[in-house]
């Protein structure tokens, strides 16, 4: 029996870590924790870095349809672990297209009819003790690619991955099919050219870990219409959807807000007109700020059309809290500022998305941490934290073992059951947003493969707060089908209550193509997208930062900093989320610079490499992240970053 | 064919913690080898141009970055792998019996569009070691042809032998790879320091 036991406590102590001491231990890998993460193995902090899952990115990561699915059909077994583990996919709803019955072989090459989804709806309530009529689609969406391979007679389609036909995948046993091609982000995102995130990734050399594409095209609905942003001078003025005297407005707008925050870029171009005008105005970004109670008043203040008015609150400002009256007049001139300086950078659109998910991003920083010697461990948690006082001294993690270290990180869902053990208040923000992935056999806004939408508040089905939607064709999805995000804020409502019907007026109806008086051609009929799959889900958000302090973490024990778990903020850019990374990073490392740039790997490998004398061969795995090592490699990167 | 072949190839190499992936790829990109143990430390990857076929081809060598260890390498070190090099060490049993698991994974990780015609390539390492050596050639061999038909070579990391004729091969099937997609995926961008506007060809 020892014996046995012995064996059982080998097994288990084969997953232990070599080394039981680090300088920081990061819980979590999402986006703000695998910044700090990566900015501190940089600077020759040892870092462990763990999370839950048994993937990256927690809030900030992407799935495959299967895996989606599966999260949405199968809750978390919050009885299993211990702590909460996210994320928390709330209030799941699943929709999608009964397949049609199953044809002949001699009906098989004709075969195109599909039921209209209005006429044959499947509602599969998401609960494992279905009791509809949807039992069967149910465990064949199950989504094990081998039950989905099983012999059922009802695909027509031969899948070879590679060459589809364009009928033949039109049922939600087909899409699974190819559903691992699908990488589906839990919150989806655009990144500004000369936006904060971009601007880090080039300078912290994370960038060559990612890929992009640039965005197509960009709308506003309003209206009843998809209006498409206008984001060249040209564009503007062969644009049809404003008069001649509100493009003058907007230019007028646009000129005004470069010259109240002084930026000279574009005065080549200024014609002397334009130039007298900056003049005239002489205001500040102090000025207006005092003048003004928020954006809103300030745009009023320009007197201009109510058209021109939404189309800057909205469309070219991208900040979107609950209520655009929350935006102060300076977030809002950077906004517009930032959307300005961001054309034509890699492309016409002034927005960039990343080629295979926004959950790549998170992994880029851990990468980069694993390079500087920081340790990750997937699958492993936080078993308890251990204090000495009020001063944090380590943790044992969720394998039993033991470890030390000088500072924690880690997000409030982490740490939310010791934040109440405690019996402190927590004081982060928390948001709901409401989230529907759609997945169709064509697009809903043709002409551009991959979009982003703004619907302001009010402009469909009631829709409470902004939407957003982004439509993906050509990355992200298997070939053939379109992937399509909403996301809004919501107010305590089901993800289904909030987007439903925004999503049928978008896609059934056929409402977002352009020319919305074609509904009754039939040609634009046919084109009219199919819905093949569609997942409803909440999500609960935290931002632990008000107003770039972390009240969170001065409440904490000694040695504990709370990072936001939030991917995602009212505006679009990153800037939020960086600030607070460095925020954090600058406590336990003053005055050190943030995310410096790394020199070519070469130099690193070789580096370090020099100077050793032969010593013993390979023998065991022994984890020698030394401090030594890391030292030298932040040492030898002076060469060419002198922009700071 | 229309569409001009993309020359950068995406070579990932996969296996057991000190098998000698990061000294593999350093005898092959920079001819040098260090007999002293590391876990990888600042190994990231490494670029070789070399030509295959009258072609010039940039093929970049991305190494784990110790992330192997725990099983902890994430997704998004796998996207647009055009090849994949599976290490063991002949001296060491588990290494190679762990190489099916590190192939599935690739597989699931990366998600290729035909998991069939994936190209893999396999590497014995540490053949120098030879009095030690535990697992056969004829067993290697025989799990690679199992696997259909993997290439398979014998290398020493320290003693440079086959390196350079492993890099070859991957280079070429990965090129193969390439060139046999009846959709090519058009590259995506990288972002850049300062207005160096790296042009996409996606339309």
């Amino acid at each position: 029996m020892d014996e046995e036991l012995n064996h059982v406590i080998d097994e288990s102590r084969a997953n232990y870590l070599d080394k039981d001491n680090y300088d920081v231990i990061v819980v979590g890998t999402g986006f703000v924790e695998s910044l700090v993460a990566g900015a501190l193995a940089r600077v020759g902090k040892s870092v462990l870095h763990l999370d839950q899952n048994c993937y990256y990115g927690v809030n900030c990561s992407s799935f495959t349809l299967n895996q989606l699915s599966d999260m949405l059909t199968k809750p978390n077994d919050d009885s299993t672990t211990a702590s909460v583990v996210q994320p928390i996919l709330k209030n799941p709803y699943i929709y999608y297209q009964q397949p049609p019955t199953p044809p002949t072989p001699a009906q098989l090459p004709t075969q195109v009819e599909q039921p209209t989804p209005v006429e044959q709806p499947v509602a599969t309530e998401q609960q494992t003790t279905t009791t509809t009529t949807n039992v069967e689609e149910s465990t064949t969406l199950d989504t094990n690619d081998t039950s989905v391979e099983s012999t059922t007679t009802t695909t027509t389609a031969t899948i070879t991955p590679v060459v589809e036909k364009e009928k033949e995948k039109e049922t939600v046993k087909d899409v699974f099919k190819v559903g691992r091609q699908f990488i589906i982000d839990l919150f989806p995102s655009l990144l500004y050219a000369k936006g904060a995130l971009v601007q880090l990734l080039i300078s912290s050399s994370t960038s060559k870990y990612l890929e992009f594409k640039t965005l197509d095209k960009n709308y506003l609905y309003a209206n009843g219409k998809l209006h498409a942003i206008p984001s060249t001078k040209g564009s503007i003025f062969k644009d049809n959807t404003f008069s001649l005297k509100e493009k003058r407005y907007i230019m007028k707008f646009i000129e005004s807000v470069r010259s109240i925050v002084g930026d000279n870029s574009s005065t080549e171009e200024n014609n002397t007109e334009e130039q007298e005008k900056q003049q005239q105005t002489g205001e500040t970004l102090e000025s207006v700020t005092k003048k003004y109670k928020n954006f809103v008043e300030f745009v009023k203040s320009y007197q201009m059309s109510s058209n021109v008015e939404t189309f800057i609150l909205y469309g070219i400002c991208l900040i979107h809290p609950r209520s655009v009256e929350q935006v102060t007049v300076e977030e809002g001139i950077l906004s517009v500022l930032l959307y300005m300086t961001s054309l034509l950078v890699y492309g016409e659109s002034p927005f960039l998305i990343p080629y295979y998910g926004y959950g790549d991003i998170p992994q880029a920083f851990c990468r980069l941490c694993a390079v500087f010697g920081g340790t990750f461990v997937l699958d492993r948690t936080i078993g308890s934290i251990n204090f000495n006082e009020n001063q944090y001294t380590g943790i044992t993690c969720s394998a039993g073992q033991p470890l030390t270290s000088k500072y924690l990180i880690a997000s409030p869902s982490v740490l939310s059951p010791y934040i109440e053990a405690a019996n402190l208040q927590p004081q982060y923000t928390k948001e709901q947003y409401s989230r529907c992935i759609l997945i169709t056999d064509k697009v809903i806004v043709n002409s551009s493969e991959c979009s982003y939408i703004t619907i302001p508040p009010n402009s469909i089905a009631g829709n409470k707060s902004t939407i957003n939607v982004y439509q993906m064709e050509n990355i992200c999805v298997a070939r053939g089908y379109v992937l399509i995000h909403f996301t809004t804020l919501s107010n305590g409502a089901t993800a289904r209550d909030d987007l439903e019907a925004v999503v049928e007026t978008f896609a059934k109806k056929g409402c977002l193509y352009r020319d919305i008086d074609a509904d009754s051609n039939s040609d634009a009929k046919d084109s009219r997208p199919n819905i093949i799959w569609s997942g409803y889900f909440n999500m609960d958000l935290n931002t632990s930062i008000v107003n770039n302090k972390s009240p969170l973490s001065e409440l904490m024990p000694k040695g504990i900093f709370v990072s936001s778990d939030s991917p995602i903020s009212a505006s679009i850019d990153y800037q939020s989320q960086i600030n607070e990374a460095k925020s954090i990073f600058s406590m336990i490392v003053p005055g050190v610079p943030f995310l410096e740039k790394v020199p070519d790997s070469e130099d690193i490998i070789w580096n370090s490499e020099e100077e050793q004398s032969a010593t013993t061969n390979e023998t065991t795995t022994t984890t020698t992240t030394a401090n030594t090592d890391n030292s030298n490699l932040t040492e030898s990167n002076n060469n060419d970053d002198k922009q700071e | 064919m229309a569409t001009k072949k993309k020359v950068l190839l995406k070579v990932i190499i996969l296996g057991d913690t000190g098998v000698g992936k990061t000294s593999l790829m350093n005898q092959y990109v920079n001819k040098k080898f260090s007999n002293q143990y590391k876990a990888t430390i600042g190994a990231d990857f490494l670029t070789k141009e070399l030509m295959v076929d009258d072609r010039v081809v940039t093929m970049q060598i991305w190494d784990t970055a110790g992330q192997e260890r725990f099983q902890s390498l994430g997704v998004a070190f796998y996207r647009g792998a055009d090849c994949c090099v599976l290490v063991y060490d002949v001296n060491v049993a588990k290494t190679f019996e762990n190489l099916d698991s590190w192939r599935d994974e690739f597989l699931i990780q990366a998600g290729p569009r035909d998991p069939d015609n994936f190209p893999f390539v396999v590497l014995g390492n540490k053949i120098d070691l030879e009095n030690q050596r535990v697992v056969s050639q004829k067993r290697a061999a025989s799990w690679c042809q199992s696997k259909g038909n993997i290439p398979y070579f014998e290398t020493s990391a320290k003693e440079a032998i086959n390196v350079e004729q492993a890099f070859q091969t991957i280079a070429k099937n990965a090129i193969k790879l390439e060139d046999g997609l009846v959709f090519p995926i058009p590259p995506g961008i990288q972002v850049q320091p300062e207005q160096t506007q790296t042009k996409s060809s996606c339309c």
